[in-house]
């Protein structure tokens, strides 16, 4: 479904993804794993076209995203959900603004509608009758939950996560993490998790990738990844 | 010597990389008109925003400069003019120049530093990104607002800047100069013509434009957290009020033949 292609991104002078191959199937969780500033949260950017690589592709259902028209990237954007790492709510706009926000732009559903899918999806993510408030005054974990609640309120094929427990204590974690694994099953996703929390990683993935030094050095189930003898993966699992 | 070239190098590749995200970001701003009559409700907003909520600060800086434009100009007709021309140099003053001028520094103080604040929030905070992931298009969302709104909302600030002005000038005129206000709106009904006003007018939008957009380039090219858009939020003041009176100054050539 997703191929990503000796993609090469650079910033400035420095080299942060070197040639990174990856294929996702469709339905599949992958998760990547790998420390902060890796490049983690720029291959996610690069599969939705919000960064544009230097060289190589990234190809989704048989199209190469960057030799797409404006139109049409942002129409394939539509595909996707996308929860980030600082859950980047609208300020501006309430949780009921800010989850429909996708609805009033591509479709043509009424207020009521609209009211009642982002109702729905704000109750998948167990946040029932906030539909009022403002980022502002909501924890960290229900920013997250209300991201959450955007990404899926379009009924995206593919949801990408930024990150999705940083910042949050473990109990507020694993609800999130619940939520991701309930969300797959219930709505039956491609999923993408990038992350360093393997507690995390662990618990919602299905394969997991891990980016070091600009590539992919491995590429594998939970098994194989807990056997490898790789140095760098077995210092990294060790501390983490 | 090598550092001067050095330096001179960087800043020149720097300025035509800010010159072309400009263009593009222009470029974008006049595709984005496509999408005009459903962002409607997003303009009117930014009308409140920029027109409404500036007007206290603008009538505020009005009255007294139409006062003070009043007070010099009698100082200086002293054994030299009649004070039958004060009206007349008020008006001709705050029409011409001191309205669009004055009204655009302080719009650019509150307004295009809050537009760069807040998109510059928005970008750090990977708010656009976010709105671009979901396949909307932020030019379209949040800079064309803003920029119809400005070119809106200036002229029409400075409609009521000229009429308070007018009125600050005139108390003076005739309370602390003595004139009679009949004298000193006589000599604006004989003097100023259509052109004068409509001038300023035109110049205004000129400058709604600017703030607009040094507000809007700036927001969206912020980087590196609260630094960046406080740093943001001082170039887009900065370049908005240099490019006012470069602009003042070219729109007066070609509007006023001497």
């Amino acid at each position: 479904m997703i191929s990503i292609e000796n993609v090469h991104k650079r910033f400035g002078s420095l080299q942060v993804l070197k040639g990174v191959n990856l294929e996702i199937e469709k339905g599949e969780t992958v998760v990547i794993l790998g420390s902060s500033g890796c490049g983690k949260s720029v291959l996610l950017k690069l599969m939705v076209g919000l960064l544009v690589p230097n060289s190589g592709s990234v190809v989704i259902d048989g199209k190469d995203i960057f030799s797409l028209s404006r139109r049409e990237l942002y129409f394939m954007r539509t595909r996707f959900g996308m929860l980030f790492q600082s859950s980047a709510l609208f300020d501006s706009m309430n949780v009921y603004e800010n989850v429909s926000l996708g609805l009033s732009e591509h479709t043509n559903l009424t207020e009521k509608e609209k009211r009642k899918q982002a109702a729905e999806k704000l109750s998948l993510v167990g946040l029932s009758g906030i539909e009022d408030k403002y980022p502002s005054e909501l924890s960290g974990g229900m920013k997250k939950r209300v991201g959450l609640a955007r990404a899926i309120c379009m009924d995206p094929e593919i949801l990408l996560y930024d990150e999705p427990t940083t910042g949050l204590d473990p109990t507020t974690a694993d609800t999130i993490n619940d939520l991701i694994i309930d969300l797959n099953q219930k709505l039956t996703v491609t999923s993408i998790a990038v992350t360093h929390d393997l507690y995390s990683a662990f618990r919602i993935g299905d394969r997991f990738a891990v980016l070091n030094n600009g590539i992919i050095i491995f590429d594998g189930k939970k098994e194989e990844l807990q056997a490898t003898e790789h140095p760098y993966i077995k210092d990294f699992l060790s501390h983490h | 010597m090598r550092i001067a070239v050095e330096s001179i190098g960087r800043h020149s590749v720097r300025f035509v990389a800010d010159l072309g995200a400009f263009m593009i970001m222009l470029y974008g701003l006049l595709r984005s008109f496509q999408s005009f009559f459903k962002r409607i409700r997003l303009i009117f907003e930014q009308m409140l925003t920029m027109g409404v909520r500036s007007l206290p600060l603008v009538l505020l800086t009005s009255v007294f400069t139409g006062s003070v434009t009043a007070w010099q100009a009698a100082y200086n007709f002293r054994g030299l003019v009649p004070m039958e021309f004060l009206g007349l140099t008020v008006a001709k003053t705050v029409f011409i120049e001191l309205a669009p001028v004055l009204t655009s520094l302080v719009v650019a103080g509150r307004v295009g530093a809050s537009i760069a604040a807040e998109l510059g929030t928005m970008r750090v905070t990977e708010q656009i990104d976010a709105m671009e992931s979901m396949g909307i298009d932020p030019i379209g969302y949040l800079v064309m607002p803003r920029f119809v709104s400005g070119i809106i909302m200036l002229p029409v600030l400075v409609m009521f800047s000229n009429i308070v002005a007018i009125m600050g000038g005139m108390l003076v005129s005739v309370y602390m100069v003595q004139i009679s206000h009949e004298m000193f709106f006589d000599s604006i009904k004989s003097y100023v013509g259509a052109f004068d006003v409509f001038s300023g007018l035109i110049k205004s939008v000129g400058f709604g434009a600017i703030i607009s957009l040094m507000g809007c380039y700036n927001g969206f090219n912020a980087a590196g957290g609260a630094e960046g858009v406080g740093q943001a939020t001082t170039k887009a003041v900065v370049l908005a009020s240099v490019l006012i009176l470069i602009s003042d100054y070219l729109m007066a050539t070609v509007l006023f033949n001497v």
